[in-house]
């Protein structure tokens, strides 16, 4: 769906995309960009594809036995689903964060600087700016600056997924993918996080899936509504808060669907 | 009373009986061994834990319990040493690298493998192994190695199932946060998901401990008899257990000899308890 606004750039673009859990069909000819450092959001109930979509964007779905994709997604141009592509390099490239805060078993510090390690930064001052730019960056910095070797677990749930998030950055992403971020925080540790994610679109492009619509609404710069694994419509948020064009995005919105 | 109050009163009772009949039975044979090692601990003392020698038949009888002690140590050691680390790669594998399929056909072949008798491994190994062992240098058919490849044998599917339920149990979010950083398959299973699956696979080091240094007929079968300190691979070692299944058998009813192998029971007993304790108490904690 072409949207007629200023247009920025294209980062990642969906096309004629269609994907299989065996035999069922989650996503079905899903067409669409996301724009360079903007907040994308995608919305609908549940069981919509919106999850599958942004895991597939990333190829999380890999592990599942039985999962399948047709179509293409295009990063910067490349078929994300090529076997040629290196898969480590891209999700450095196309990062995650997920529902449920996943720190590592391990210090502040390690959990920060695990992504830079593996990707063969050795030097020991490096990463130690690295690890205090991401924190500070994820707005973590000040809170646990003077107990980085502490056990990552013992930091409260907002803390963990700002962390994660930081875990995130520290690889220096272009994009990054947050598949329900806020749903297991209090409203005040999701605020943060929204807060913080409206600072990182200015350098980051952002994906957003939520069922939360009200928060969509405040951080997104463009919305997709799914519904049963299609892709039902696609616009700036403005203008779908505005005039719905679709039936059943104005029926979500008003809260008949759910 | 009404008919339903007695009908589930006598269920209580019912559940509470069976309950304390299965700590009336730990009791009463920690309560046996004790008693019947008490007469061998009176007469040898401390002798009898830190002596080498075990010449229970001789006309001048030694009563030392140690060098089978060692024994036991030192072939559980070299077993550990050969059973964790394989046990822990054939985990590694089921649980980052397998299909489904080859998921199915590994934990099929642990399982018929742990149903193997033991006294059928031990016979494999003699007649098997033994004779490349013996090629290989061996100077005695049944040494300390051949009872560490028994062990290895019997435990190793106890050993990897425990460790890949360990890794299993991990969420599985925490391996996609890992993938997700572009680490490969390998590092998340080695760096992330081997340290949260820590508390478990501890667990399973010291599950299987438990278990090689309780384990009797392969040791009797492939370890040799004699209770000395082995120096070498080669030598045969005797541990406690077998110890106690020989003899017990021929020993004369009431004497020390009778009474010092009850003691040698009650050592591995001490050693089982306390493994069993340290296993709960790490499961405990992880669950917190």
């Amino acid at each position: 769906m072409p949207i007629n606004d200023d247009k920025p750039s294209i980062v990642i673009s969906v096309r004629n995309f269609n994907a299989y859990y065996s035999d069922k069909k989650a996503l079905k000819e899903i067409n669409l960009d996301f724009y360079k450092n903007k907040i994308t959001a995608i919305i609908g109930p549940s069981g919509c594809g919106k999850s599958t979509l942004l895991r597939s964007i990333n190829r999380m779905n890999d592990e599942i036995a039985g999962f399948r994709t047709e179509g293409e997604i295009l990063y910067n141009g490349k078929n994300v689903n090529d076997k040629k592509l290196d898969l480590t390099l891209y999700r450095k490239n196309v990062g995650m964060v997920f529902q449920k805060p996943t720190p590592f078993p391990m210090s502040i510090y390690d959990n920060v600087s695990f992504g830079p390690r593996i990707h063969g930064i050795k030097n020991k001052s490096k990463i130690e700016d690295i690890v205090e730019s991401s924190l500070k960056k994820a707005a973590l910095w000040e809170e646990v600056k003077d107990e980085l070797h502490k056990s990552a677990l013992s930091l409260s749930g907002g803390q963990q997924q700002r962390l994660c998030i930081a875990r995130a950055l520290a690889v220096d992403p272009e994009v990054i993918l947050l598949d329900e971020p806020t749903s297991a925080l209090d409203p005040i540790a999701t605020q943060k996080i929204e807060i913080l994610l409206e600072e990182l679109s200015q350098n980051y492009s952002i994906i957003i899936v939520t069922h939360n619509l009200s928060q969509a609404v405040r951080i997104s710069d463009y919305m997709a509504y799914m519904f049963q694994g299609d892709l039902i419509e696609y616009d700036s948020t403005s203008k779908i808060i505005r005039s719905p064009k679709n039936e059943l995005t104005e029926q979500y919105l008003t809260g008949r669907i759910g | 009373m009404n008919k339903r109050e007695i009908k589930n009163n006598s269920k209580n009772v019912m559940v509470v009986c069976v309950a304390c009949f299965s700590i009336l039975i730990l009791v009463m044979i920690f309560g046996f061994i004790i008693k019947e090692s008490l007469p061998a601990i009176s007469s040898e003392g401390f002798k009898l834990f830190s002596g080498m020698l075990w010449y229970p038949t001789h006309s001048e009888p030694e009563y030392g319990l140690a060098a089978m002690f060692i024994g036991s140590l030192l072939i559980t050691l070299l077993t550990a040493v050969i059973v964790l680390p394989l046990g822990y790669i054939i985990a590694f594998f089921m649980y980052g690298y397998a299909m489904p399929w080859e998921k199915n056909i590994i934990k099929s072949s642990i399982d018929l493998l742990s149903g193997v008798p033991s006294v059928i491994i031990g016979s494999f190994l003699l007649v098997y192994v033994a004779p490349i062992f013996f090629k290989l240098g061996a100077w005695s058919r049944e040494n300390i190695l051949l009872g560490a490849v028994g062990l290895t044998i019997l435990s190793l599917p106890y050993t990897a199932s425990l460790m890949e339920e360990a890794m299993s149990s991990v969420d599985k979010s925490m391996k996609e946060g890992a993938l997700a950083l572009g680490a490969t398959k390998f590092r998340a299973g080695f760096s992330v998901i081997s340290k949260a699956a820590m508390p478990g696979l501890m667990n399973a080091v010291i599950l299987t401990l438990n278990r090689i240094i309780g384990e009797t007929m392969v040791v009797l079968m492939a370890s040799g008899g004699a209770a000395i300190i082995p120096m070498s691979l080669w030598d045969p070692v005797r541990p406690l257990t077998a110890a106690i299944a020989s003899e017990m058998g021929e020993v004369e009813l009431g004497s020390i000899h009778y009474s010092s192998l009850f003691a040698a029971g009650l050592v591995l007993l001490t050693i089982s308890f306390i493994l069993t304790l340290i296993s709960k108490k790490i499961s405990r904690r992880s669950s917190k």
